[in-house]
């Protein structure tokens, strides 16, 4: 498992947060920070691959509920795709963090989700 | 000067005074230097030392032009009167001094017409000089530069002592805090490690460590750099911490070894290192390692003792860019894992393979006190410490989990994945589906979250979680020595809502001297029966 925080890539000039591994609250403060300054003042949102995330504690759960806020604060979106994995489901349930952050089951649906904001877009 | 043999043994006997070396490093100078410029008859004594640069003479004692030491004169090795008695290694006699060949002012200012100098030298290595100086034009006699030279050598005794004594003590204290103390407190597993600096040399390159890593697993190294002394030891220094950061990282063993041999070709060209760099995954059960042609760890199961068979590979820094594999272990406890350096087991005019016979007769008794079997491999391999090379020894013993799971941690964020790993098992071991293992595993996480966030130093410093199986319950405690704090700020909360959503009751009893969580949860398994 690799231990660095967000791996942060690209997708038609979306940017594409992946968390990998573990979410926890030794991990949240530095993907805290990856997450933040992942968004840029241009972008028209952002993707949360939850894909390959296989814990995801409240300290986790936290960070990604101040990312929503800040987002929403700026008129950015936030993707996320969520994994078929039952533990990433049941936590996103019990928090009730469907209700702020919109999610999908492919990656192509999220990046849809933001490139429809985009002027001139789909 | 004529003198008869009598007042010359007498002399002589003056500057070898046995006395002289119970006095204190600056004294003994002092006093061999006045007894010097007496005996003579000179108008200046100094001793210059060699600085660590190897090229440079700094005066550090002068008798007669003592403000020599405090200017603090340096004489380039080659240059000057000082520096040709250095470079040449050998006496130095000047009876008509021609201003052009002094370099120190002073020796010019004061007029001095004539000087002899001699080197001082300790096992063949030159270390300083010692030159005396008169104001009259005249030669010195070969008993007189004989006498200098025992002077000489009575000094270089003290000062090659002293200096010896400083370094070894340097890099004894060096070597020691590169050692991981105390060893790192993981769950199921116990350590013990010892280490032997080499009788004969100060500074050797064997070193070991054992660490958390952030994942929850525990790495162990063992390394040896080939050579001794500071240059083996400082790359000592920088293979560990490269060696933790690429570890932390979450690098695989044979990763980590080819970004090693790269680093050493780098840092340090022809230096080489042996390395065992093993990761133990306690939810797992396995051992991950990767050997750069060091010894084979010794496998105990039982009453058992065999080698670990390694895929052969070259020690570090030999060839530009070799093959490294990892080897995956089975570890089911109880077993225990014996790390080693080649100094526990070499014995001179005896084969490795008597060697290895020994350390594995002395591994075989059951027992599984990992300090007990350091104890008695050294007994055994090493009854009178070591010798020509340091040796050390890591022992890890895997303990079974049992039926009731009780773990103490270091209430910090770093004990959690580790936790998670221990838990993960136990409920697996105890009729957990694997939906109920994450989600167990996750409730309690939040339990154990509070209780390091709420850990006060010094009296709360660690935290307790336990798991046992009650009427067909999984229940599990967390019990902290701090304060339960009612959830704070915004997004508050969320851990308690987790814990109550994850299982089917959370129990808080709080008081003066801690709280405890309590998490129970029957599984689908015991419903349906």
């Amino acid at each position: 498992m690799n231990s660095s925080s967000v791996d942060l890539q690209h997708h038609d000039g979306i940017p594409v947060a992946r968390l990998v591994g573990e979410v926890d609250l030794t991990r949240a403060p530095g993907i805290r920070i990856g997450l933040l300054r992942a968004v840029t003042n241009q972008d028209h949102g952002l993707v949360l691959d939850l894909r390959d995330t296989t814990y995801l504690d409240s300290a986790g759960v936290n960070v990604i509920f101040e990312l929503a806020e800040r987002l929403s604060a700026r008129q950015q979106r936030l993707a996320a795709v969520v994994p078929d994995r039952a533990i990433i489901e049941r936590v996103l349930e019990l928090v009730n963090l469907r209700s702020i952050l919109e999610s999908h089951r492919t990656l192509d649906e999220a990046l849809a989700s933001i490139q429809r904001l985009k002027p001139g877009g789909p | 000067m004529a003198r008869d043999s009598a007042s010359q043994l007498r002399d002589l006997q003056r500057v070898t005074d046995a006395a002289l070396s119970s006095l204190p490093l600056n004294q003994l100078l002092d006093t061999l230097l006045e007894r010097v410029r007496q005996i003579l008859g000179v108008d200046t004594v100094a001793i210059l030392l060699l600085e660590e640069d190897g090229r440079t003479l700094a005066a550090r004692a002068a008798k007669g032009l003592e403000e020599e030491v405090e200017r603090g004169v340096r004489i380039p090795v080659g240059g000057g009167f000082a520096g040709r008695v250095a470079a040449e290694r050998g006496p130095v006699q000047i009876t008509d001094v021609d201003h052009a060949d002094i370099l120190n002012p002073l020796l010019r200012e004061k007029g001095l017409q004539s000087l002899l100098g001699v080197p001082l030298l300790t096992e063949e290595r030159l270390i300083g000089v010692l030159h005396v100086g008169a104001l009259t034009t005249r030669a010195f006699s070969s008993d007189e530069v004989d006498l200098l030279q025992r002077a000489a050598d009575r000094a270089a005794l003290a000062i090659g002592a002293r200096l010896y004594e400083r370094q070894r003590g340097l890099a004894e204290e060096m070597q020691r805090s590169l050692f991981p103390r105390p060893l790192p407190e993981f769950p199921g597993v116990s350590l013990a490690a010892r280490y032997w600096p080499a009788a004969s040399a100060p500074l050797g390159g064997d070193w070991y460590d054992a660490f958390l890593l952030p994942t929850g697993s525990l790495g162990l190294v063992m390394g040896d750099v080939v050579g001794r002394g500071f240059r083996a030891a400082a790359l000592m220094a920088q293979l560990r911490s490269a060696l933790r950061a690429y570890a932390f990282d979450g690098t695989e063993p044979w990763e980590l070894m080819t970004k090693l041999n790269v680093l050493l070709r780098r840092i340090d060209p022809g230096g080489s290192a042996t390395l065992l760099y093993l990761v133990f995954d306690s939810e797992a059960e396995e051992v991950h390692m990767a050997s750069a042609g060091h010894l084979p760890p010794l496998l105990r199961r039982g009453s058992e003792a065999t080698f670990v068979e390694l895929p052969r590979a070259v020690p570090l820094g030999v060839i530009a860019n070799p093959v490294y594999d990892d080897l995956v272990l089975e570890a089911h406890p109880p077993m225990e894992l014996v790390l080693y350096t080649d100094g526990l087991m070499e014995r001179a005019g005896e084969a490795l393979e008597e060697g290895f016979e020994r350390l594995r007769v002395a591994g075989s008794p059951d027992g599984s006190d990992p300090e007990e079997l350091a104890d008695r491999l050294v007994g055994a391999l090493l009854p009178e410490g070591a010798a020509n090379d340091d040796a050390a020894v890591l022992v890890m013993a895997i303990h079974p989990l049992g039926e009731e799971l009780e773990v103490t941690m270091a209430a910090e964020p770093e004990s959690a994945p580790l936790l998670r790993r221990i838990l993960r098992r136990w409920l697996r071991e105890h009729g957990a589906s694997p939906d109920e293992v994450e989600e167990l595993t996750l409730a309690c996480g939040e339990a154990c979250a509070n209780a390091i966030e709420h850990a006060y130093p010094p009296e709360a410093r660690s935290f307790l979680v336990g798991a046992h199986v009650e009427n067909g319950d999984i229940v599990m405690r967390v019990q902290d020595w701090g304060q339960w704090r009612p959830p704070r700020g915004a997004h508050r909360g969320k851990g308690m809502t987790l814990m109550e959503g994850l299982t089917d009751s959370v129990a808080i009893e709080g008081g003066e001297e801690g709280t405890t969580v309590t998490l129970r949860r029957r599984p689908q398994e015991a419903t349906a029966a």
